[in-house]
């Protein structure tokens, strides 16, 4: 997938780029405002990240424009000001998603694979990672076309797993996925131990071994069958 | 008391005194005078009489009448000797006051035709005694008149003199050093009222520039912090993906990774203790308290889980409050997180929304000293390393930001937070 990265801060920019090519992506830059315009004029991308403070221009007026010329486009607002006014604005101008810096990268993988698997397959809603195949509109899981039942957060916890298979995911980044923000304390991340043991569960029952493994204590990494 | 009740209580009490004094001195002076003006009268009297009795040798001298205002005596040479001219006050039986009267007396002596006599004289004093009680009388009406005065003219100079000053007070009592507007001082004609109010103006002002300062500040850190962190934290997340990670290579990882993780947190709590102090939570709603600790208290049922702790939720009735949604979403959450966090193993968490308050008590682990500093930045209780010391920082902001009140109290072993709207 072709991808383009507006951010005005080089380090970010550099990292994120490293990350999305990492995943198969082919990532381009952009970190001002008027490179950004040009890009956009120039060349089709199936997924735009935008920072909203540029140098040179808002970032919702970038937004605008790529709504305009290439609704097919996916967008996702990357914004460190994290104010629910620029979420608004930018969701009523056509942004799929907003993510507040900072995030998790794995969080950022999984939100632009779910943009892309709308655009892609004209709403087709269905990742399938070997035997398991999940319907992300129902929110439901089926292993070999048996459904599974899951819990909302058993839900949310899987569809990271599964958007960042082969990955390690830091515990940090799969607590913040499930119960949201924990901008206000740092808690030791056991209970993760006994929701995934829990999320194990729900699947062996079905006779199917969901391989997550922790890795060195920092995170947890998913293994698919495949 | 006021300044000005007591300066006109200080000048009035100088003002008694003086007019007191000033009484006995007019009285003094006067009397002098009239004494003076007897005495006089009296040294007339005996020339007139010792001119009738030389005017008339050949008339016998004899004691006068009773109606007479003098005495004649004869008296022997040795008597008369020692007999000097003197005037002295006696005390005389007087017939229409039927009293005792002070008197004024000249006593003197004179020789006719060889034989030696006392001629005494006396004249009223009452005159002078009516005098110094006339005095007495105005003194005292004049003092009392000016004492009604000052106290008038008090009155009068607290009402439109010293109003202005007032003004300022009472809006400088009022003043916090966030308020949005600047105080409206009162214009005076008064000098040192307007260099006061100058003074006030030009220091408020000067503090609310150096407050908003100091709080963009914070806000302004705290956002060119969060890309260096990003980046580290994104590269900490890059290098755990490589398979030829070394043992003790992960472990130093993750060892940074948990700081930069306890930085990143640090910095977000800040972020938002800014937030909510700059106000930027603008648009409120109501809320339904009841529906968001309950939904909370679901949400953190894992936790709770997983301490093995029995939480206990008590609505009795519905609190709705007019706040921001996402600001009663922190609260509440802190609340619980820091119950959850603090209570030990086993123990039981009670949340309760009655009468206008939300109130979690939860199993305490040791009685605390000053419960009440708990509320402030970086002051922690726990022994868990992990605490920022934040979490109840930020509900005691967002208390102040809506005006609720925040307690803590320690019924026997256990500890409890309660919020009253």
């Amino acid at each position: 997938m072709k991808l383009l990265l507006i951010e005005d801060e080089p380090g970010l920019s550099q990292t994120i780029s490293q990350f999305l090519q990492s995943q198969g992506h082919i990532c381009e830059t952009a970190i001002t405002y008027q490179q950004a315009d040009e890009k956009i004029g120039v060349y089709a991308y199936d997924c735009v990240l935008i920072d909203l403070m540029l140098p040179g221009g808002n970032g919702l007026a970038i937004l605008k424009r790529l709504k305009q010329d290439h609704p097919q486009t996916g967008a996702i607002i990357i914004s460190a000001k994290d104010s629910l006014d620029d979420k608004l604005a930018g969701l009523d101008l056509g942004a799929d998603d907003y993510l507040p810096k900072p995030f998790h990268l794995a969080e950022l993988n999984s939100r632009i694979k779910s943009i892309l698997r709308r655009m892609k397959f004209e709403g087709s809603t269905s990742l399938d990672v070997g035997r398991m195949r999940i319907d992300t509109e129902a929110r439901t899981v089926f292993v070999d076309e048996q459904p599974i039942s899951l819990n909302r957060k058993e839900y949310d916890l899987l569809l990271l797993f599964a958007t960042n298979k082969n990955r390690v995911i830091k515990k940090s980044a799969l607590a913040e996925h499930v119960w949201g923000d924990q901008a206000d304390q740092v808690d030791s991340y056991d209970f993760i131990y006994s929701q995934l043991k829990n999320l194990r569960k729900r699947f062996s029952q079905a006779g199917y071994e969901l391989d997550i493994q922790t890795v060195y204590g920092i995170g947890y990494k998913f293994s698919p069958d495949c | 008391m006021r300044l000005l009740t007591r300066s006109t209580l200080i000048s009035a009490l100088v003002f008694f005194m003086a007019l007191i004094a000033s009484g006995f001195y007019v009285f003094d002076q006067v009397s002098q005078e009239v004494k003076d003006e007897i005495d006089e009268e009296l040294q007339n009297r005996k020339l007139e009489i010792l001119a009738s009795i030389a005017a008339h040798p050949n008339a016998p001298i004899r004691q006068p009448g009773l109606a007479t205002d003098f005495q004649l005596d004869t008296i022997k040479a040795a008597t008369y000797a020692a007999l000097r001219e003197h005037t002295e006050d006696i005390p005389m039986y007087e017939l229409v006051e039927k009293e005792y009267e002070p008197h004024r007396q000249l006593v003197t002596r004179f020789i006719h035709k060889g034989t030696y006599y006392r001629l005494r004289i006396h004249l009223s004093l009452l005159d002078l005694e009516d005098m110094g009680e006339v005095i007495a009388l105005s003194t005292g009406a004049v003092i009392a008149s000016l004492l009604v005065l000052s106290f008038l003219l008090n009155f009068f100079l607290q009402q439109r003199l010293w109003r202005p000053f007032y003004s300022t007070l009472s809006q400088l009592r009022t003043f916090t050093i966030d308020q949005a507007d600047a105080l409206r001082l009162p214009t005076s004609s008064v000098h040192e009222f307007t260099e006061l109010n100058q003074t006030i103006a030009w220091l408020t002002t000067v503090n609310q520039r150096a407050y908003q300062h100091q709080k963009q500040f914070v806000e302004n850190a705290s956002h060119e912090i969060q890309t260096p962190l990003a980046i580290a934290l994104h590269q900490t997340e890059q290098l755990i993906q490589s398979p030829a990670l070394t043992t003790a290579d992960a472990q130093a990882l993750d060892l940074l990774n948990q700081q930069l993780e306890r930085l990143s947190a640090l910095n977000r709590a800040l972020l938002l203790l800014s937030k909510i102090d700059n106000q930027q939570f603008g648009e409120t709603q109501t809320v339904d308290l009841v529906a968001l600790v309950r939904q909370t208290v679901d949400e953190y049922e894992f936790m709770a889980e997983h301490k093995g702790l029995h939480v206990q939720l008590l609505t009795m009735d519905d609190i709705d409050v007019l706040a921001s949604e996402h600001l009663m979403a922190v609260l509440v959450r802190n609340l619980i997180r820091n119950a959850l966090t603090h209570t030990p193993a086993g123990g039981t968490i009670t949340v309760q929304v009655a009468s206008r308050s939300v109130q979690i008590e939860n199993t305490a682990t040791r009685r605390l000293d000053q419960p009440e500093t708990l509320f402030g930045r970086f002051v922690k209780q726990s022994d868990t390393a992990q605490s920022l010391g934040l979490g109840l920082a930020i509900v005691k902001s967002i208390c102040d930001r809506y005006g609720f009140t925040p307690s803590i109290t320690q019924p026997e072993n256990r500890f409890r937070i309660a919020i009253q709207f």
